[in-house]
This record gives structure tokens, sequence and C-alpha cells, in this order.
């Protein structure tokens, strides 16, 4: 019965993995957005 | 204490804050970068969780899902369900069973290896607990975002799920409308034949490998297009989809529907006369008609009526007797099944039937032939040695010789028997057909008009026979009435014309138009 499922979970299995690249990217990304307006602000401050 | 131990005090104060002051600075960094490594890999342990609970790689840790049945029990059919009616959720349990606790123990584990690292409180030391505290901060932080994470993670997985089962679903339902329609817009709806003699909606299906009863095969949680028996052999689920093709049987009673059930529009056609009228002489006529025809293909829907047919039919060359249909009780009357298939398009599949004389007799023996009310063409079969004006033309030498084949029961004693009998069954006889044969031509030849239907009604009516009130009483009661001549003796290997008008008759009637006959004659 399990070799039946087989096609299924391995289709589950990707969308979820694309889901959690995406997701890992999607926080990377803010990550990123934070630390360059972090370094910004610094910048401005020590030009100022 | 002197000037130098002030001074190195100082220092080493000045050297505590300047780390402490470093260590603030670096603590929210710190904390941050252990935070998202730690979502990494707490995101990498719930894949992983994921594909153990899937059995996607090495380790198989999938849920043990029940076994399907062997046979059919308990409204189950030995089949195993579709992914998403079942096996999906037990899945979706078991994914975030794996994907929470592998996370869950690499933090404790941590958490734990953290705290023997750098608080040993035995030796006290504040930048090592400064740091083990940043590491712990991130660690936590870690934790909050990777349940977030997590939690985000699974609900994706919930919602591609429901929206597969949710399309899944209006699929089924799309389908099963898809079929309905196709059904009544072929007109096609499917009649058990063997006992029961009802309409049936859904027949059971046998899986074409193993024989396994599936009792209900329409899209649902055992499958959308196809569904797999127990045996591990694709079924189709619809007719559409080509489930005609397999084995079909009455959920009712459980007999054979025949071969190709559903596959064409179907007709019941009873043969109603009394006991020694040549009802089964010409319903073997008929078939062998059906056979002969250009333009028609006629193959039998299952072996027992080809082999009644096969064993009686030359007895209508050889002039012997055909068996005598006898009423055996409590046992059912069994159609004679054929799949005609018009060489112009046109399929149907005719359930002939050929129930004994003694039938017609009483309510309570008709009551049983619950195919009357399936039936919108009822051939009444007329015996004219019944008929005085017939009868008394011979010499009592031929009299003698006839008497064996003479019907006991007057012709329109025959027809308000049938009459009465059909409407206390339901049947509205305005809405059905009536075909009259008068049979045994070959016996009274040159005594019965005939040609066509006019000059048979006009001989009935003729003060000679003096039939007009049971012509006027068919006319009046049934919506549409046809009378022939017929006889069932082959003669020079050829069926007679009066059989093969009036099969030509009632093909065209059921929908199965140009099957050998000139239209001027229907």
């Amino acid at each position: 019965v399990s070799d039946l499922y087989r096609r299924w979970r391995v289709t589950v299995f990707l969308v979820t993995l694309a889901a959690a690249v995406l997701f890992c990217i999607a926080l990377t990304a803010a990550v990123l957005r934070v630390l360059w307006s972090a370094v910004v602000s610094s910048l401005s401050l020590l030009g100022a | 204490m002197d000037g130098s131990d002030g001074l190195g005090c100082m220092l080493v104060a000045i050297g505590y804050l300047l780390a402490g002051l470093l260590l603030c600075l670096a603590a929210v960094p710190v904390a941050v970068i252990v935070a998202l490594v730690f979502t990494g890999y707490a995101i990498y342990l719930y894949l992983r969780g994921v594909a153990a609970a899937l059995g996607v790689g090495p380790d198989d840790r999938t849920v043990k899902l029940p076994e399907p049945p062997t046979r059919h029990e308990d409204g189950r059919d030995p089949a195993p369900p579709h992914y998403l009616y079942g096996p999906a959720l037990a899945d979706l349990a078991q994914t975030i069973r794996e994907g929470r606790d592998r996370p869950y123990r690499a933090l404790l584990s941590l958490l734990t290896k953290i705290k023997d690292r750098f608080f040993d409180w035995s030796e006290p030391n504040p930048l090592a607990w400064a740091f083990g505290g940043c590491l712990w901060l991130g660690l936590v932080l870690g934790a909050l975002l990777s349940v977030l994470t997590v939690a985000l993670l699974a609900l994706w997985q919930l919602l591609f799920w429901s929206m597969l089962a949710g399309a899944a679903y209006g699929l089924i339902q799309a389908l099963r409308g898809l079929d309905a329609l196709n059904l009544w817009v072929r007109g096609i709806w499917m009649f058990c034949s063997s006992t029961c003699h009802r309409k049936v909606l859904f027949p059971i299906y046998a899986c074409p490998y193993c024989q396994r009863k599936h009792h209900d095969v329409r899209p649902g949680r055992y499958g959308v297009f196809t569904r797999v028996c127990v045996c591990g052999t694709r079924m189709p689920t619809l007719l559409l989809f080509g489930s005609s093709q397999l084995k079909a049987f009455c959920p009712r009673c459980g007999d054979s529907m025949g071969d190709r059930a559903g596959n064409a529009p179907e007709f019941v056609l009873p043969m109603l006369g009394a006991s020694t009228s040549g009802k089964t002489r010409m319903m073997l006529a008929i078939v062998r008609s059906l056979q002969e025809r250009d333009g028609l293909t006629a193959e039998f829907a299952d072996e027992v009526s080809r082999s009644i047919y096969e064993k009686y039919a030359p007895a209508l060359s050889h002039g012997t007797d055909t068996w005598k249909t006898v009423p055996i009780r409590d046992t059912p009357l069994r159609a004679y099944r054929l799949h005609l298939t018009a060489h112009h398009g046109g399929r149907r599949l005719m359930h002939l039937f050929d129930p004994p004389g003694e039938i017609i007799e009483t309510f309570e023996n008709m009551q049983a032939q619950g195919y009357l009310t399936a039936a919108r063409t009822f051939v009444l079969v007329l015996d004219p040695l019944t008929i005085d004006a017939v009868w008394w033309s011979f010499d009592d030498a031929r009299r003698e010789e006839l008497a064996r084949y003479r019907s006991g029961m007057s012709a329109d004693h025959v027809f308000a028997q049938v009459l009465q009998n059909i409407e206390a069954l339901g049947v509205q006889p305005k809405k059905a057909r009536l075909v009259v044969a008068l049979t045994k031509h070959d016996l009274v030849r040159g005594l019965v008009a005939g040609g066509n239907s006019d000059a048979v009604t006009a001989w009935l009516e003729s003060p000679k026979i003096g039939l007009d009130n049971m012509v006027r009483s068919m006319c009046h009661a049934f919506g549409e009435v046809r009378f022939f001549r017929t006889s069932a003796w082959i003669e020079d290997g050829m069926v007679d014309t009066g059989i093969v008008s009036l099969t030509s008759w009632i093909l065209d009637r059921e929908g199965l138009k140009r099957t050998g006959l000139p239209e001027e004659d229907l």
C-alpha cells in the first residue's frame, strides 16, 4: 500500500522543501535589509 | 597597600569594564547570528523530519496505514483509499510529530551543552557567563523564530493538502455530474434482467484480474479517475473512462448484468401471450432476424442467452417443437440479452423476456414480472387458431391435427388480461407501444390477411372475424399500436418477412434507424 502513495509523498515533500527554501530566502533578505539599514544609519550618524 | 598595587587594581577594573563594554556591544549581533543559525538548523531538522515521515530518503519513519479489506465488508471496498482521503491526514500528523521533535531535541541538547561549557559554578568566570548568556539568548530567540517558521511551514503543508483535497473533491463531484449528464443525454439506464428486474443506478463491478467485487467504483475515496484493487489492478471509475468493460453485477440480487452493461441505452421487450401461442418460437425468430440483418450487428450479452439460442434455434428450420416455458415457483424469469449495433450509428442493449403464458392469467403472477414496468414496447402474441372463423374453416381432420398447436385462450381475453394486469402494475399504456403479432402464419396460410398493419387491422375488424372491439380497445389504451402477421418457420433459410418487419419497427421506435427496412414499411 505504501508504494501506492510514494509519488504523492515525494510531491508533498518537494512542495514543502520549496516552501522552506523560499521562506529561508525571504528571512535572509529581511535580515540583510535590517542590517543594511543599521549600517547606513550608523554611517550617517558618524558623518553628522 | 602601596601605590603599584592600587594602579594594578585600577587597570584590572578598567580591563573588566572594557571587556564588559565590548561584550555588551557584541551581545546583540552574536545573539542575532546564533538565532539565525539555529533557525536555519531547525528548518533543516524539520525538513529531515518531514522527509522521514514521508519515506523520502534512507530514514523511513512513515506511519503504518491500515491494510484494506480483502473483500467488501462494513461498507468498505477491497481497495486502498486515495492518498488525499485518509493517508494524507495520517502523513500530516506524522510530519508534524517528526518535524517538531527533532528541532526541540536539538535545542535541549545545545542548551545543555552551553550550560555545561560556560556555567561552571565551581570556577566563577564572568566573561564565560556573559558569553554563555549571549549564546543562550541567541538560542532562545532562534527557538522562537524556528517555532514560528516551522509552524508556518506546517500551515503551508496543511494548506497545500487542503487545496489538493478540495480540488480532488470538486473534480470528483464534477466527474460524477458529467457522467450522470452523459448517461442522461445518451438515454442510458441499466437494468437487471437476471433476477430482481429493476433499474440499477450503480452496478457492482468485478476486478478484471482477481474478480473481487467493488460496490461503488464512482470517483470518491478510492480514486478519482481510477481505483486500485487490493490485488494491484487499476480499474476505471466511470462509464466515461471505460468501466462498462468490467463485469457488472446487480447491487440488489448480485447476479450478472451481462457484458458491457451501461455502454448503450437499454430497452426491455416483453413478449406476452397465452400458453402455446408461439412466443418462444417467435422470440427465436426475432433473434435470428436480428442476426441476419444487413446494417445491424447483434451479439449475445451473456453466455446463457447464447447457449439457449444455439440449442433451440435449429427447431425453427427443422419444424421440431421448442420447449414449453414453464413458470417455476420463486424463480425469476431470465431475459435473453443482445447487444445491437446499427452500422449507421447507435447501439442498444435489448432485454427480451419470454414469460410463460400462465402468468397473464392472474395478477399475482403478473405482479412478479417487475420488468414490465421498465418496458416501453409490449409484444402481444396472439394465436390465430383461437379465432373461431379461422378454426372452423378447417375440416375435422385438420382441426385434430392442429389441436396440439392451439392456444387455450381467445385473443380478446388475452389482451384484456394483459391490459388489466399491466395497468395494475402501474404501467401507463398510453405512454407505451403495443406490437400485436398474429403468429403461426405457416399453419393458417391464406386465412389471415397480411401485407401491412392496416390490412391486418381491417381483417381483425371485419364482421367475419369480429375482433373490432379488441382492436378499438388496443388503439384507445396504447400510445401506438402495430399489427403484424408472422411465422416463426424458416423457409429456404429465410426468416419470415412479418418477423423482419416487426423487429424493424421495434428497432426504429427504440432509436435504431435504418437497420434494414425501407422507411415506407415503418
